[in-house]
C-alpha cells in the first residue's frame, strides 16, 4: 500500500514536470503580461530619439482607439471599432463592398496613425524585423502575420498590408499583436521610460 | 472513478505548472525593465492626458554620454575589440639601393680617359617581403582568423542578420595574399674620368618608383565573387573600381636617386693584373619631381581623418531616420575613414625614398681584375658601406596596455562618462592608425661583393658572375620618450641580404679613343631575405673620349 502511494506521488510529479514542459514549449504568454525583449539593438537604442517613449505611448493609444476604444469606422450608417467589426463579420458572414470600403478606411487610418513612426524607423527596417523574430520567439509566436508584416522590403509595407489583410478579422489580429509588441518593446526600454518620466513630471 | 482521479491530477498539474511557468517567465523577464504595474499607469495616465487634448513634448533629443558608454562598452562589447592589434608590424618594407646592383657596378680605370654612360633600364621585385620572410600581406596586417577578426565577427553577429553580407570573417582573408610590387624604371646615368691611375666616377639615376599591392587573376576573381564587395561596387564599372583602388593602393613617383661617387686610385697594374682601391660615397640627393602619377601620392605624416566613434555612434543614435543630411555625413565619415586606413597602410609600405631614406653612406672599395690572357679574365669587387643615422618618420604600433581599459564604464557621471568616451574615441583611432613618429635610424651598414669571369673579343666583351650583398638589421632611437608605449621591435627591419647572377654583353672597343660602346647587362636574384627577389634589364650607351 505504502508502495502505491509512493508510486502514485511519483507519476503526480512526473506529470507535473510533463505539464510544465509542454506547456513551455507550446503556449503563447497572454499580452497583458509583460516580457523584457532581449536584443542587442534594443539595448543600443534603449534612451536614445529612436526610442522615445512617449512616441511609442502616442503610437499604441492611437492604435487601440482604432481597436477597441472608439467607434471610428462607418459601416451602413452606424460606427464601429475594429474589434467590433471583426466579431460582426464572422457572426453575419459579411462580404460585399461595403465592408470592404471599411475595411480599406480602417487600412488608411492605420496608415496614417504609423506614418510618421515608419518614417522614422526608415532605414532600419531589417533591424525592426529582427526585433519583432525576437519578440515572437519570447512569446512562443510561430507565425503571425506582424512577423509577415516585418519582413516586408522596406517602402513596400502597405502595399503588402493591403495584400494580407483581407478582412477585419485579420486586422484585429495584427493590431492587437502590433500593440502587444509595442508595449513589450516600450517595457524593455527601461532609459526611454526613465527619460519619459522624467520629463513628464516638470 | 478512477480515470476522474487521474484527470484532476492532471488539471491540477497543469494548474500548478501553469503557475510555476508564469512565476519563472516573470522572474526571468523582469530583470531590468519596466515595472509593468508602473507601466500600465503610465500608458493610462497619457491616455486620459490625451483624452482632454494635452500635448506633451517627446522626451529624450539627446544621447547621454553615459547611456552612449554603456551602449559601445556592454551592447556592442567594444573594449575587448579595442585591446586587440590590427597590425602584426609596422616597419616600411626596404629596397636595394640602384647604385649597389651589379647591373651598374662597372668603374672605369683606363687611364686618361673621360666616359659617360647612360643605362635605360628597368628593374622589378614581384613579391616585396613585408616581414623577413613573408611576402603575404597577413603577416603584417591580421587579416586571417585570430583574435582582432574574432573579435569583430563577435560584435557583428550580434547584430546579424541586419548587417546584410557583411562578414569579415570572409572577406578579409580574401586580401590575406595580397603581396607588394615594386617597379623601377628610368635612367642611370654616369661620368667618369681617369688620370694617372686616379679614377672619380659620378653616377645618378633619375627614375620612376612605384609600390602597388597586387593579386592574382584567380584571387580578383574570388574578391569580386565575395557578396560584400560585389554589393559594395554594385552600379560602379570595373574600371571605376580599379581606378579607386588605383589611387588608394599604389605608391608611385618620379625623381633623382642619390648621387654615387666613387674615388679610386689604382696602385698596381700589369699585363695580367690590377688592383684599384679608394672610396664610395652615396649623398642623399633623392628627391621626387612629382608622385602620384598613376597612383596616389602619400606622405607618412598624413593627418588621421576627422572621426570619432562616439560621435558616429550618437549620430547613428539620434539622427538615423530623423535627420537625413546627418546619416549622409555620417555615411561620409565612415567611408573616409575606411580609405584613410587603405592610404595608411599604402604610405607605411609603398612610400619610400627613391635612394636611401636621406642617410649619406660612405665606405672603402677594392676591384681586382685578373687576366689570365686576353680573352679570359676574373673581376672582382668589395665594399663596405657605413650609413650615417638621420631622422625619419616611421610608424609605430601602440603596445596594450589591459590596466589603461580597467576604467568605471558604468559611471552615471556625465563627466567620467565624457572623459571614458574620449578614451575609447583614442583607442578606436589608435587600433587602426599606427603612431607616426620623427626618430633616429640607424640603418645596417651593407656589404656588396662580386665576382665575374670575363670574356673578351675585339670589339665584343661578356661577363657573368655572381653578386652578394648584405645589409645588417637597423636600429631606432627616439628623439622624444617614451618609447616604452610603442613595439618598437616591430617597425625594424631586419637584417636583409640578396645573392644574385648577373651577366653582360656588349660592343667593345679597347682603349680610350672616341668612341661608342652598345651593350645589354641585367641581374636577377636567386635567393634573398628582406627585400625580396628582383631582376634588372638595362641597355648601356657609352661613349669614350
Amino acid at each position: 500500500m505504502k508502495k502505491m502511494k509512493t508510486a502514485r506521488k511519483v507519476s503526480f510529479f512526473a506529470i507535473t514536470l510533463l505539464a510544465t514542459f509542454m506547456l513551455e514549449v507550446a503556449a503563447a504568454i497572454p499580452c497583458n503580461e509583460r516580457i523584457k525583449i532581449v536584443h542587442a539593438a534594443l539595448q543600443i537604442i534603449d534612451g536614445t530619439p529612436l526610442m522615445k517613449t512617449q512616441d511609442m505611448f502616442d503610437l499604441i493609444i492611437d492604435i487601440n482607439k482604432l481597436l477597441i476604444q472608439e467607434k471610428l469606422l462607418d459601416y451602413k450608417g452606424e460606427s464601429y471599432n475594429v474589434k467590433e467589426l471583426a466579431e460582426k463579420e464572422k457572426k453575419e458572414n459579411l462580404q460585399g463592398p461595403a465592408i470592404q470600403n471599411t475595411l480599406s478606411y480602417a487600412i488608411k487610418h492605420f496608415r496614417d496613425i504609423s506614418a510618421s513612426y515608419l518614417e522614422k524607423a526608415r532605414g532600419n527596417k531589417a533591424q525592426m524585423g529582427t526585433i519583432i523574430k525576437s519578440w515572437a520567439d519570447q512569446r512562443k509566436i510561430t507565425s503571425s502575420l506582424l512577423l509577415d508584416w516585418s519582413k516586408q522590403s522596406e517602402g513596400q509595407e502597405h502595399e503588402e498590408f493591403k495584400k494580407m489583410v483581407k478582412n477585419f478579422r485579420t486586422l484585429r489580429e495584427f493590431l492587437e499583436q502590433l500593440s502587444c509588441f509595442l508595449k513589450d518593446m516600450t517595457a524593455s526600454c527601461p532609459k526611454s521610460f526613465k527619460a519619459y518620466k522624467e520629463a513628464t513630471s516638470k | 472513478m478512477k480515470f476522474k482521479k487521474i484527470y484532476l491530477r492532471l488539471l491540477a498539474a497543469f494548474v500548478f505548472a501553469n503557475s510555476i511557468n508564469s512565476c519563472l517567465l516573470y522572474a526571468a523577464n523582469n530583470d531590468d525593465m519596466v515595472d509593468p504595474v508602473e507601466f500600465e499607469a503610465m500608458l493610462e495616465q497619457e491616455q486620459m492626458l490625451k483624452e482632454k487634448g494635452v500635448q506633451r513634448k517627446a522626451n529624450v533629443d539627446k544621447v547621454k554620454d553615459s547611456d552612449l558608454v554603456q551602449a559601445l562598452v556592454d551592447v556592442v562589447g567594444i573594449v575587448p575589440l579595442l585591446q586587440k592589434q590590427l597590425y602584426t608590424r609596422s616597419n616600411t618594407p626596404p629596397t636595394r639601393n640602384l647604385n649597389d646592383l651589379p647591373t651598374f657596378n662597372t668603374v672605369c680605370t683606363a687611364n686618361n680617359c673621360f666616359t659617360i654612360n647612360v643605362f635605360p633600364f628597368y628593374n622589378q621585385t614581384s613579391q616585396v617581403p613585408f616581414t623577413k620572410n613573408s611576402t603575404f600581406l597577413n603577416s603584417y596586417v591580421h587579416l586571417g582568423s585570430n583574435n582582432f577578426i574574432e573579435e569583430l565577427v563577435r560584435i557583428i553577429q550580434k547584430f546579424k542578420p541586419e548587417l546584410g553580407e557583411l562578414k569579415p570573417q570572409e572577406i578579409l582573408p580574401l586580401f590575406a595574399t595580397a603581396k607588394l610590387q615594386e617597379r623601377k624604371a628610368g635612367l642611370y646615368f654616369r661620368t667618369c674620368a681617369t688620370y694617372n691611375d686616379f679614377t672619380l666616377q659620378i653616377s645618378l639615376p633619375l627614375y620612376y618608383l612605384e609600390r602597388n599591392f597586387f593579386l592574382t587573376d584567380k584571387e580578383i576573381s574570388r574578391i569580386k565573387l565575395s557578396p560584400f564587395i560585389a554589393q559594395l561596387s554594385a552600379g560602379s564599372s570595373d574600371d571605376e573600381v580599379k581606378e579607386l583602388l588605383t589611387r588608394h593602393l599604389v605608391g608611385d613617383k618620379f625623381g633623382l636617386g642619390d648621387l654615387r661617387v666613387h674615388a679610386l686610385y689604382t696602385p698596381y697594374r700589369s699585363e695580367c693584373y690590377r688592383l684599384t682601391g679608394g672610396g664610395i660615397f652615396t649623398f642623399p640627393t633623392a628627391n621626387a619631381f612629382k608622385e602620384g602619377l598613376v597612383g596616389g601620392s602619400f606622405c607618412k605624416k598624413t593627418a588621421i581623418p576627422p572621426f570619432s566613434l562616439s560621435t558616429m555612434a550618437r549620430t547613428i543614435l539620434e539622427g538615423f531616420g530623423v535627420d537625413e543630411e546627418l546619416w549622409l555625413k555620417a555615411t561620409n565619415q565612415l567611408k573616409n575613414l575606411a580609405f584613410a586606413i587603405l592610404d595608411r597602410l599604402t604610405a607605411n609600405v609603398a612610400e619610400i625614398s627613391l635612394g636611401n631614406e636621406s642617410h649619406f653612406a660612405f665606405g672603402p672599395f677594392l676591384e681586382s681584375e685578373y687576366n689570365y690572357n686576353d680573352t679570359y679574365g676574373l673581376l672582382s669587387q668589395f665594399s663596405i658601406q657605413y650609413l650615417v643615422e638621420g631622422k625619419e618618420p616611421r610608424y609605430f604600433i601602440r603596445r596594450i596596455i589591459p590596466a589603461e581599459f580597467d576604467r568605471d564604464y558604468d559611471s552615471t557621471d556625465e563627466k567620467v562618462a565624457a572623459e571614458n568616451l574620449a578614451f575609447l574615441d583614442r583607442k578606436a583611432l589608435e587600433l587602426v592608425f599606427p603612431a607616426v613618429k620623427d626618430v633616429n635610424v640607424k640603418p645596417g651598414p651593407v656589404i656588396d661583393f662580386n665576382i665575374a669571369a670575363t670574356y673578351t673579343l675585339p670589339y665584343l666583351r661578356a661577363a657573368l658572375g655572381y653578386d652578394f650583398w648584405w645589409q645588417g638589421r637597423e636600429k631606432i632611437e627616439f628623439l622624444h620618450p617614451p618609447k616604452e608605449q610603442f613595439l618598437v621591435s616591430k617597425a625594424l627591419n631586419d637584417s636583409a641580404y640578396q645573392h644574385k647572377i648577373f651577366g653582360k654583353i656588349e660592343t667593345f672597343v679597347p682603349g680610350c679613343e672616341e668612341t661608342f660602346v652598345i651593350g645589354l647587362r641585367g641581374d636577377v636574384t636567386f635567393a634573398s631575405q628582406t627585400v625580396g627577389k628582383d631582376f634588372t634589364l638595362a641597355l648601356n650607351f657609352q661613349w669614350n673620349y
